[in-house]
């Protein structure tokens, strides 16, 4: 309950601010089609967003090793690499970036003391903060900066996101040691995001003249935190940057030294042992306590400090391409036939909240006039099913049309299977089966799924992307946004009367102008029944009451550098 | 026949297997569906031409004799290629998990053996009740799956009592559960084969002798028994290895426990192969091993073999 | 996991056979009949459908209309046991008799067939056996992908040696008998004899192998389930409902706790049952031949 009305806070809040959102955020940034499957896959870190987890009022106390169990591992710690939340979670403590973005979505000086923008928006010219010296011993120079975001693009790097994140950017010039120019294709409004995020933290450019091996490995950054060890499958230890003086003088940072002496990660991926090891003292703070166990974590005498990502909920985009979905009696059949706001309360136990629009609550321009808009009923679907020609029926009581029984195919990768989503698919099956329609949900390898998805054999390819803009709906309905051109509208909907909205909200300055089309375009998504929005994924983060000060970043990850225990 | 020649035999044997396997790992690499480029590039949708790239960096746009030739070159080099999954060399994902499955499994070992040598003594030949009841609670054990096993135990004592760490660890605490649950997996079939051996043994000349002279029933059981029960053990060796080896790709899991049997199931999942291969290989080397010292162990334990063979 | 080594359970011959009370005999016949008739007629223990979701009732506890309690979707545990032993079984049997198939085939080659053909067959049948049983079974699913057919074809691949072996030694023992070198000096075709004689012969001991073979690979099939390499959902399953279970240990026992008696009880009285008609089969045998 607590979480509830967290969360409902933050959510007013983020409304709130949606008003005096700087005109930058409404850049569009959309990752190549590579990194963009994998955002689809639900593993990338988000743009912005995010909120401030309470925090007890004691004084902080120094000292001590915060023990954090993840429960993914990445696979290379090279930001400019790995696409992976978790890989930002750990290389936040390591690497800094330009630029702070504050939890209120505000940039501040970091590592650049202050920055320009030319007239025609397409140079920026960061003043670098002297006095910063990376993990090995080497001094911050523009060098650096430009060594970072050039190994972010090069080929070699083959980088899943990072390399996403500059899609306009096409060189950096060392103006002087401490200054440098970084000039981009055509004006970009996102790329001071881009540059807030762990995956441009600045690397040591004596780092990055090492074998990539060596890059995934043992990173160096300027951080307060410096990397000591990493055990595959088991764990990782950081250790405190005691000469740690540059941090940002912003909101949810610190700038001084860290309190902990260092914090180690492990790696569990198996929901009931992970949380086994935090009621059990084994660590401190777990990732993503299972929503099972929500209670049990707060009725143990530990804390559970939530937040809603922001961006597109997790919703079941429908094939209007190819396949029983074309017709939209079929699509409408399926989105008022089963009751999903049972499911997800019984399959998360009433910590995900039901979510009734593509968008996120916790995004600016979220509908709020669709929640309950849209209830289940079973009978009208039956109805809608039949006047689309399904009325026979095959042996196993499926419904048939011309003797073709009403399949609808739903793939999935099993190996990124997160949130019991294979739990919540069962049920939406049970459902539409008394439907009569044979939902075919199969998991599988990321290779066979990545295939049904890119020749859209899939009828519904259901995933969650994080990004606090509105403008998310462009990437994910935009007729232009396909995959090879980086997109998620991987099934390729056309409607040009999306188009025309998404286009007119991208180009409006006007506030209100943008909040009356993005909430046409979020009513047409479900009046057209193209996508069904399941529920709004929730960071669960469970801590022992020893743990003060973590946070949720702007990106929706816990923050872990201003952490300390208490006795 | 010389010792050296009887040795060979065997040898050469156990090399030939291996050799065997490493062929069959090869075959399931390269002949079945899909482009191992492909999966060890380990990101959906890759372009053509990075994946041509890999392909020739793998060295599979060459024909497949070559393939396999340097396939076994480099397995005598000890190289097992890179993990897809852990970007780390296939041999030291080895060498960092090995012991901690070694750990596990010698410690599965001496539980079981605790458990099954008393339990063996006490009911061989007694009576039938008492005999039954442990044979009915070892029929029971073999017939339950471990990780069945594994879940009740975590269950009671991790979740609801709190004795024991949900996750092991390296802790010495934290090895009991995984190390009864995969004994639990053992010991019916070990306490079977040593009372079957013991109510052998007891049968024969010499105990009756031994039990003239007024030697003690315990002492009886336990000297001359015992040792005589050893050579049926021997046959089942390689079964409780194989047990064990497999045991822990469950316990592992259940227990959230690092190790090889860990490793070998999430790169089943994942079609980690070099990975999958590495550890079958390990395996079939530990099982050579075995074998060989199996033979070897035979004439030492049984005079009967070595005057056979002489 | 893996099958236990003929060794044992050729020990077995007048070990434990002949002392197995009446009363858990009884039961274990009783058992294999209730796994048969549901098998065949699953809606003789529960008028629910196995994939029935009812979110209002998950995770309830046993009692009311749930004999054995619900799982995380509401639905009936009972029905998803009784529904769950068809593909369950259906691994344990579908791989020993392919197992079975192909052993003794392989195994009466290799006695009858010459050196050579026994040398290659061992040899690969050393091959297999180099690799634990499990294991060999991943190896298989790791390359042909999961699934209940695939999960059948890595358990007889796992298994088939063992048949192998057993069916050899025994054809090699028949093979030397009289009525076979009488069948030879008669001049009867090879393959005739290898089927009228030889494999008749050897069969017995192969079905009581495979009798108590069915129990170790339900066994290891519910395993590879629980491993998420088995059938797909939402095909009720043993293995697979014991590790969803795991998921919530915290709030739920039953699901922990009856799909794996489910599993003991089967492989329990099968066991007994193999056992059963090993002493039958060799009461018979020791009936001196006409």
């Amino acid at each position: 309950m607590v979480s509830t009305q967290l969360v409902t806070g933050t959510a007013a809040r983020r409304r709130r601010r949606w008003s005096r959102v700087r005109r930058d955020r409404w850049g569009r940034r959309a990752p190549a089609g590579l990194a963009a499957l994998l955002v689809l896959v639900g593993l990338l870190a988000s743009g912005c967003g995010g909120n401030d987890a309470p925090t007890a009022a004691a004084s902080p106390r120094s000292g001590g090793t915060l023990t954090f169990a993840a429960e993914t591992e990445p696979g290379c710690l090279d930001p400019g690499y790995d696409p992976l939340n978790v890989t930002a979670l750990i290389d936040r403590n390591i690497f800094d970036s330009l630029v702070y973005q504050a939890p209120d979505l505000s940039f501040h000086p970091w590592l650049a003391e202050r920055w320009t923008t030319s007239p025609d928006r397409r140079t920026y010219t960061f003043t670098l903060r002297k006095g910063v010296t990376f993990h090995d011993g080497a001094p911050l120079t523009a060098d650096a900066v430009r060594a970072t975001l050039d190994h972010a693009v090069a080929p070699a790097t083959k980088s899943l996101y990072a390399g996403s994140l500059l899609r306009t950017y096409q060189g950096a010039d060392i103006v002087n040691p401490t200054t440098v120019a970084v000039r981009l294709a055509r004006p970009d409004a996102s790329i001071l995001q881009a540059l807030s995020t762990p995956f441009l933290g600045i690397q040591s450019p004596r780092a990055l003249t090492r074998p990539t091996t060596q890059q995934c490995v043992h990173p160096v950054g300027s951080g307060p935190f410096s990397f000591v060890s990493w055990t595959k499958t088991q764990r990782l230890a950081l250790r405190r940057n005691a000469a740690y003086t540059w941090g940002p003088n912003a909101p949810g940072a610190r700038p001084g030294a860290a309190y902990l002496d260092g914090i180690t990660v492990s790696f569990i991926k198996e929901d009931a042992a992970r949380l086994g090891a935090l009621t059990s003292g084994q660590v401190n703070a777990i990732a993503q306590v299972p929503p099972v166990s929500a209670r049990t974590v707060r009725g143990n005498g530990l804390r559970l400090l939530t937040d809603q990502a922001p961006g597109g909920v997790f919703t079941l985009y429908l094939n209007t391409t190819r396949g029983p979905l074309t017709d939209l009696r079929v699509r409408r059949a399926l989105q008022r036939g089963v009751d999903f706001t049972a499911l997800t309360t019984s399959v998360y136990f009433g910590q995900y909240a039901r979510a009734w629009s593509a968008l996120s609550p916790t995004t600016a321009a979220y509908d709020r006039a669709l929640e309950n808009s849209w209830r289940p009923d079973p009978a009208l679907a039956g109805r809608l099913l039949d006047e689309a020609g399904w009325t026979g029926r095959d042996g196993q009581g499926y419904r048939t049309r011309d003797g073709q029984q009403l399949r609808i195919f739903l793939p999935y990768p099993a190996q990124f299977l997160r949130e019991q989503r294979d739990v919540l698919y069962q049920g939406i099956q049970a459902s539409a089966r008394k439907l009569g329609i044979h939902l075919d949900v199969v998991g599988q390898d990321s290779g066979t799924y990545t295939r049904a998805v890119a020749t859209r054999t899939a009828d519904i390819v259901a995933v969650s992307t994080q990004r606090a803009e509105p403008d998310i709906l462009r990437l994910l309905f935009g007729s232009a946004e396909v995959l090879s051109k980086g997109g998620y509208n991987v099934l390729g909907l056309r409607d040009p009367t999306l188009d025309r909205q998404l286009d007119e909200a991208a180009a409006s300055s006007d506030g209100t102008v943008r909040r009356r089309d993005y909430a046409a375009v979020q009513a047409r998504v479900i009046d057209q029944a193209y996508a069904i929005p399941i529920y709004v994924p929730t960071y669960l983060l469970g801590t022992s009451t020893r743990v003060h000060g973590l946070s949720f970043s702007a990106s929706g990850d816990p923050v872990l550098t201003g952490a300390w225990l208490s006795g | 026949m010389t010792v050296s020649r009887r040795l060979a035999k065997p040898f050469l044997r156990a090399l030939g297997v291996l050799l065997g396997a490493e062929t069959v790992t090869f075959a399931a690499y390269h002949l079945l569906p899909g482009d191992p480029a492909e999966v060890s590039l380990g990101v959906p949708n890759p372009s053509a031409e990075l994946v041509a790239t890999t392909r020739h960096e793998m060295g599979l746009d060459r024909p497949l004799a070559v393939q396999y030739v340097v396939f076994l070159g480099r397995l005598l080099r000890g190289d097992l290629g890179t993990s897809y999954q852990l970007h780390e060399p296939v041999t030291r994902v080895l060498r960092e998990q090995v012991w901690a499955t070694v750990t596990l499994a010698v410690a599965a070992l001496a539980i079981a053996f605790a458990v099954s040598v008393p339990l063996a003594v006490a009911t061989a030949g007694r009576r039938p009740a008492m005999r039954g009841l442990s044979s009915g609670g070892e029929l029971l054990l073999t017939s339950s799956p471990s990780f069945w096993i594994g879940i009740l135990l975590l269950s009671l004592f991790s979740f609801r009592l709190g004795w024991f760490p949900v996750i092991s660890g390296t802790s010495v605490r934290g090895l009991v559960l995984p190390a009864v649950t995969l004994a639990v997996s053992i010991i019916g079939v070990l306490t079977q084969v040593l009372r079957d051996g013991l109510e052998r043994a007891l049968d024969e000349p010499f105990t009756v002798s031994a039990r003239a002279r007024g030697t003690g029933e315990t002492m009886v059981r336990l000297r001359h028994g015992l040792r005589h029960a050893l050579i049926p053990l021997l046959t089942v060796s390689g079964w409780i290895l194989g047990a064990l080896l497999g045991g822990t790709v469950v316990v592992e899991t259940v227990f959230s426990r690092q190790g090889l049997g860990r490793i070998a199931a999430t790169a089943i999942t994942s079609r980690d192969l070099p990975t999958v291969t590495g550890v079958v290989l390990v395996s079939a080397l530990v099982f050579c091993v075995l074998n060989l010292v199996i033979d070897v162990l035979y004439r030492v334990v049984d005079p009967r073999l070595r005057t056979a063979t002489a | 996991m893996t099958a236990p080594p003929e060794a044992a359970t050729l020990r077995i011959r007048g070990g434990l056979a002949g002392r197995i009370g009446r009363a858990p005999l009884a039961v274990s016949w009783a058992v294999v009949g209730l796994i048969l008739v549901a098998l065949a007629w699953p809606g003789a223990f529960t008028s629910l459908a196995p994939d029935a979701a009812d979110p209002a009732v998950a995770l309830a506890p046993p009692g009311g209309g749930h004999p054995l309690g619900t799982d995380e979707l509401g639905r009936d545990i009972l029905s998803r046991i009784v529904y769950g032993a068809r593909p369950s079984l259906l691994i344990g049997v579908g791989s020993t008799l392919i197992a079975l198939v192909i052993g003794a085939a392989l195994g009466v080659a290799a006695a009858t067939w010459g050196r050579r053909a026994d040398t290659v067959i061992m040899r690969l049948a050393d091959v297999l056996l180099a690799f634990p049983g499990l294991l060999l079974a991943l190896l298989v699913i790791a390359t042909l992908g999961p699934g209940s057919t695939n999960s059948v074809i890595a358990l007889a691949c796992a298994t088939m040696p063992g048949f192998l072996r057993i069916a050899r030694s025994q054809s090699l023992v028949v093979r030397r008998s009289d009525f076979v070198r009488a069948a030879v000096v008669l001049g009867r075709p090879p393959l005739s004899i290898q089927l009228r004689h030889v494999l008749p012969n050897a069969l017995p001991p192969l079905l009581v192998f495979s009798m108590i073979n069915i129990g170790s690979a339900i066994i290891a099939g519910t395993t590879l389930s629980f491993l998420g390499l088995g059938p797909r959902a939402p095909q009720a399953e043993w293995g697979s409902m014991l590790s969803t279970s795991r998921n919530y240990l915290a709030v739920a026992w039953a699901p922990a706790v009856f799909p794996g008696v489910a599993i003991a009880l089967t492989v329990v009285a099968l066991n007994i049952a193999g056992r059963d008609l090993q002493r039958r089969f060799e009461r018979r045998e020791s009936v001196p031949r006409a």
